[in-house]
């Protein structure tokens, strides 16, 4: 997925309408330099964002009426308090309270509907949040004014601002995580039964939109089913650990846990895709002296490269958007606000796809497994391991 | 009587300056947290704590820096455009190193958010408090009148 493919990606198509009136609403105020009638830069920050927002609940409410009256009269009531508010913040009167009971009653709604898996969280959601945390810190931090300084009440808004973005950034973080790692069979249904539109570009998933949605067909289920059959067959011989290792395969960064990865520099570089008889990672559940093979993890020589899809939208592929760090070296996830960590910078890799060679409940392409039955698996199957 | 202030050694009328300075205050506090949560992604792969170490001095030092900004220091003015403008660099610096045959540049609307537009918005917004206070003259007269600030 190239950069440009991954920015629009992330964007859920109910959304960019939201998008697009963002930018409008950007765009219009650069025009008229509508927010600078405001008696002060805090108070021009607050209508601008103010404004944004605005704008793209109410795109939002009338895009969202298939979700309900409910929410559609919610969006609505939010972008009109938001643009009420925009007006007084430019208009000198008092915003902040009630700027901030709205953000954070619309954050606790947001953080509900992506939690009860209402929807993931995707970059519009994500980003609209990152603006309402603006305002509520906006709202909070008292003024600098000389006869104002007031540090308490200063600390005290850097610790609500500092709460507030670890809190949406978690819920949002999680239910990402469990849109990716559920492990729901891949069959190009999601959860709900639904198609699904497929792409995401999120929290550090980033997978390619299907070709069209659809389920597959008998020819891609029985290609499906023969590449995990040939993929578990191949790597038989690697069910103990120790033949891994003498096969060239090397621990990355974390060499204990429910998902170990093992790679091999050299199926790496071959070549070759797709290919069961040398798969560029192995998947262990290694813990408490015992491993097990989990599975496989087939990843394309180049990033940017698509990957084939002989399952069709059984067999999706996925890349991942990383943190690599400097100081100390090592590998994280991106944030759902899409940053990293203090020295380091921000990569996707090459697109990769696990096929599960165990019988776990999501089928051979889930997406993930879950780490409680991959426990219960390893202490059930798990050979000891041997010291290297 | 309207107390003035001084940014650095520069003395300038306290209206504009102090505002802006609460816009800068309020999103290095945002920078701080999205660090912190950024260790958190960092922690969850690595596990290990020397992993968290960067991120809590840059989050502590950004909180500070937020401190003296809204004290209005010349010195925090000028460490918080080069703290941006290092973030920006590394922001270069991953795009770079996403052309590598192995990786590719990884682009998403809140990473440029909070990757680009956030350290611009600060480092223009110090730059134009420090351009300020070399200027020793207001950017703009205040147009409320200073009771109504002061009983706000």
């Amino acid at each position: 997925m190239n950069p440009v493919e991954s920015l629009l990606t992330g964007i859920a198509p109910e959304h960019a309408p939201g998008f697009v009136a963002a930018l409008l609403v950007i765009g219009w105020m650069a025009v008229t330099r509508w927010p600078l009638a405001a008696p002060d830069p805090a108070r021009r920050w607050a209508a601008a964002l103010l404004a944004i927002t605005a704008a793209v609940h109410l795109v939002l409410a009338l895009t969202h009426q298939h979700a309900g009256a409910l929410v559609a009269v919610g969006f609505a009531a939010s972008a009109t308090g938001y643009g009420w508010l925009a007006w007084l913040a430019r208009a000198g009167r008092r915003w902040r309270l009630p700027a901030a009971l709205l953000v954070v009653a619309t954050l606790a709604g947001y953080l509900a509907v992506v939690a009860g898996n209402g929807e993931e969280p995707d970059q519009v959601g994500l980003a609209t949040a990152l603006v309402e945390l603006v305002i509520l810190g906006l709202a909070v931090a008292p003024s600098a004014q000389p006869f104002h300084r007031r540090p308490v009440a200063r600390v005290a808004a850097a610790a609500v601002i500092l709460m507030a973005t670890f809190l949406v950034g978690g819920v949002a973080w999680a239910a990402a995580f469990a849109a990716h790692d559920g492990a729901e069979p891949a069959d190009g249904l999601d959860k709900h039964g639904a198609h699904e539109h497929g792409g995401r570009s999120q929290a550090g998933v980033l997978v390619r939109p299907g070709p069209a949605a659809h389920h597959a067909t008998g020819q891609q289920r029985r290609a499906a089913a023969d590449l995990a059959a040939r993929t578990s067959a191949a790597i038989a011989r690697y069910a103990r650990l120790d033949a891994a290792y003498a096969a060239g395969f090397k621990p990355g960064l974390k060499n204990q846990g429910t998902d170990v990865h093992l790679e091999h520099p050299g199926h790496k570089r071959d070549g070759r895709v797709l290919d069961p008889e040398h798969p560029e990672m192995l998947v262990y559940a290694i813990e408490g002296g015992r491993a097990s093979l989990l599975g496989v993890v087939y990843v394309m020589d180049e990033a940017g490269r698509p990957g084939p899809e002989p399952g069709g939208p059984v067999t999706r592929w996925h890349a991942h958007n990383l943190c690599l760090s400097v100081l100390p070296p090592g590998i994280g996830v991106v944030t759902p606000f899409g940053n990293c960590p203090a020295f380091s910078v921000t990569a996707g890799t090459a697109e990769m796809m696990h096929v599960w060679v165990v019988d776990n409940p999501g089928g051979p392409y889930a997406e993930g497994l879950d780490a409680a039955w991959v426990r219960e698996h390893n202490g059930r199957n798990g050979l000891p391991q041997v010291r290297r | 009587m309207v107390r003035r202030h001084t940014v650095g050694q520069h003395t300038v009328g306290q209206h504009t300056v102090g505002h802006s300075a609460d816009v800068v205050f309020v999103l290095l506090c945002l920078q701080a947290g999205l660090g912190l949560l950024g260790m958190v992604g960092l922690m969850l792969l690595m596990g290990s704590p020397p992993h968290a170490v960067g991120s809590v001095l840059k989050a502590g030092a950004l909180l500070w820096l937020a401190a003296k900004v809204v004290r209005g220091r010349t010195w925090a003015l000028v460490a918080t455009v080069v703290v941006e403008w290092a973030g920006l660099v590394g922001v270069w610096l991953g795009a770079l190193l996403g052309l590598l045959p192995g990786l590719t540049p990884a682009m998403t609307v809140t990473g440029l958010l909070t990757g680009v537009g956030l350290p611009v918005a600060i480092g223009w917004l110090c730059a134009r408090q420090l351009a300020t206070a070399r200027r020793g003259t207001r950017v703009e007269p205040p147009t409320v009148p200073l009771p109504v600030l002061v009983a706000r």
